[in-house]
């Protein structure tokens, strides 16, 4: 390899104009806003359910956890099956007499494929987090709501949300970053495609490093998302957690 | 017969998935390191596309093999980091460029020079041309064995596509006429499109290096062939079945009646397909002007090894072996006169593509390739839904120009 030139800050002035930084950063805003939202309600409703079973809380905990324990590469290359075209997904479309979707080959249905992948995915690693949160609930907060007659919603809004703020703060923040720093699913299902779709930071940053050979562009993008992740992280601690203490 | 070196040298190769090249270098490997007892070799492939990048993490990380497997569009960025090595001459056993120029048919190593040094030796001199399964067609009554019958322009060859295609009740394609490939990289769709450019006139760069990928000339190009695909309702993206190690698995398993490839591609077809093809010369634009493809993946070594001699001496030893690989690979090393070969002769079309090559210009030379392939890759697809050729080439030549101007 050639040896590094420095360039100054000429690498990160020219990123208002780089129209595929700024289109990675819209999608990589887009997947980790859509994945994080609906896996953070599932988990949090999943890992109360299951707060609830008595005996077969252990299988369930078990088979909810399986996705995450599963090799990335290998769930990947499932779903890539699952979602081809002529794939077990549009076959089911076509018994329901519904026209085949091309999930992966069209810039309109690839983002939402991945999204929907990822909840699946996600949700359960998350889940058990939740549920941990939930067995440490104190249980004397709730008998004594239930004995005062508060309903269910209330209680919810009112005893366990707050109470499980820690937990939830936990989460948030670990699901943005891993929603910032995704990367095997985008790039074994659709290399970043179709007509760059689903080119999230992280697969910009490794095409740039070592397709393109620009590693001080790949620095610097790398240095942006680093960034990202640390001022979304400070500001979701900041928000859930410390605020309440202030 | 002893190499006459000090210590023991183990050469790592690396090279793209191609099971039937990877039988053959390891064997050639084999025969090596019986005449040179000190001499061993480390093989690793990876699918190519993957490869590139492994390859580039590799030498960035200080682990380079000593020989690589490199597209001749890579060179000029290669080189300018350093990664290549100039040819050793006298490691194999010449005096000069155009003594080692002279073992090879004409043009063969121009896409391996830069400054009028030499950085690799072909080991796949290569064009493109026509595929189609003669029982596919013998079923609608075309007999493709005809020469007659034969796609002469890319209108020819969109109207025998829907003669050839078929489609279940539900209007689902159970056979393909024909289909660009898709989902791959970036090179990839351009050893397709590359030849169609070059019939219309198009340039993806101007003399001053501004993009003109985007000017009315490549503009029909891609309307007229690429978007027609879809608008003709002949295929698309949505029908390919997507296979870096195979890139033309439809035609291979006989899911598809035609197609665009190299000479090298017999050997993954499918058993059936195997005995049923033949190969034509690839449609034009115009017949009496024809316009076709010129790659190289060549063999070479990298800067970083440390038994740079020992490599180009092998180097030589494998790629000299044009019999063998054309017979065993499908591959043409370009040594001349491989035309009139045992192997050649055995070769369904090796005639086709000797005459295809001749009319054979290699890509436009970039130390940005990837980044420009990867634009006009991307204009393809959104094609391909439906935006109009015109905006999407605007914003490919928008991006190539961004990129040029950040080196």
């Amino acid at each position: 390899m050639s040896p590094p030139v420095f360039t100054g800050l000429s690498n990160y002035t020219r990123l208002a104009s780089d129209e595929q930084f700024l289109r990675s950063l819209w999608v990589t805003a887009f997947y980790v806003f859509w994945t994080i939202i609906p896996v953070i309600g599932l988990s949090f409703v999943l890992g109360g359910l299951l707060s609830t079973l008595g005996r077969s809380r252990s299988v369930w905990r078990f088979l909810l956890y399986l996705p995450s324990i599963l090799p990335f590469v290998s769930v990947a290359l499932v779903w890539k099956l699952m979602f081809n075209q002529r794939g077990p997904i549009n076959d089911a479309l076509n018994s329901a007499g519904m026209a085949s979707i091309p999930w992966l080959t069209n810039s309109a249905y690839a983002p939402w494929a991945l999204i929907f992948m990822s909840w699946w995915h996600a949700t359960s690693y998350y889940t058990i987090i939740f549920l941990a949160g939930f067995l440490t609930l104190p249980r004397d907060c709730f008998e004594a709501a239930r004995l005062d007659g508060a309903k269910l919603l209330p209680m919810i809004r009112h005893i366990t949300i707050p109470l499980m703020r820690p937990t939830i703060a936990l989460v948030v923040v670990l699901a943005t970053v891993n929603g910032l720093k995704a990367f095997v699913f985008q790039q074994v299902l659709t290399d970043g495609g179709p007509a760059n779709a689903t080119q999230i930071l992280t697969i910009l940053i490794y095409k740039t490093a070592f397709s393109y050979l620009d590693m001080g562009r790949a620095s610097t993008y790398s240095i942006v998302l680093f960034g990202c992740i640390m001022l979304l992280s400070l500001i979701q601690i900041w928000l859930i957690s410390g605020r309440r203490d202030a | 017969m002893a190499t006459g070196l000090a210590n023991a040298a183990e050469l790592k190769i690396w090279h793209h998935t191609y099971p039937p090249a990877e039988e053959f270098i390891k064997q050639k490997a084999a025969e090596y390191t019986k005449l040179h007892p000190d001499v061993t070799f480390q093989f690793q492939s990876d699918p190519h596309g993957d490869y590139e990048v492994k390859l580039l993490a590799a030498i960035a990380a200080g682990e380079a093999p000593d020989l690589i497997n490199v597209l001749d569009y890579l060179y000029p960025k290669f080189v300018s980091k350093g990664i290549l090595a100039e040819a050793n001459l006298p490691a194999m056993g010449v005096k000069t460029n155009e003594e080692l120029e002279a073992l090879y048919s004409p043009g063969a190593l121009k896409g391996l020079m830069i400054d009028n040094k030499i950085y690799g030796l072909p080991e796949e001199l290569n064009t493109f041309a026509l595929f189609m399964n003669k029982e596919h067609f013998a079923e609608v009554g075309i007999d493709v064995t005809d020469k007659a019958n034969w796609p002469k322009s890319w209108d020819d060859l969109f109207a025998m596509a829907k003669k050839v295609q078929k489609k279940d009740d539900s209007g689902n394609f159970t056979r393909l006429g024909f289909n660009w490939v898709f989902g791959l990289d970036g090179f990839w769709y351009a050893m397709e499109y590359w030849p169609i450019l070059n019939q219309y006139g198009c340039e993806v760069l101007d003399a001053a290096g501004k993009a003109t990928i985007n000017s009315p000339q490549c503009v029909a190009a891609f309307t007229d062939t690429w978007q027609r695909l879809v608008t003709d309702g002949i295929g698309g993206p949505d029908y390919a079945t997507v296979n870096p190690v195979n890139a033309l698995q439809d035609f291979s398993d006989g899911r598809q009646s035609m197609m665009m490839a190299g000479i090298w591609s017999p050997p993954l077809f499918g058993e059936d397909v195997k005995k049923n093809y033949v190969v034509a010369p690839i449609p034009q634009k115009d017949p009496a002007n024809p316009k076709t493809l010129l790659y190289n993946y060549s063999m070479t070594v990298t800067q970083a090894s440390k038994n740079q001699e020992e490599a180009w001496r092998f180097l030589r030893f494998l790629t000299s072996d044009g019999d063998g690989y054309l017979r065993h690979t499908g591959y043409v090393t370009g040594l001349k006169g491989w035309e009139k070969s045992e192997a050649a002769k055995d070769t369904i079309g090796a005639d086709i593509f000797a005459d295809q090559l001749q009319y054979g210009t290699y890509y436009w030379r970039s130390l940005t390739w990837n980044e420009e392939g990867k634009a006009i890759k991307d204009a393809i697809e959104q094609m391909m839904q439906g935006t109009s050729v015109q905006e999407a080439l605007d914003q490919a030549a928008k991006q190539i120009d961004f990129v040029r101007s950040q080196n």
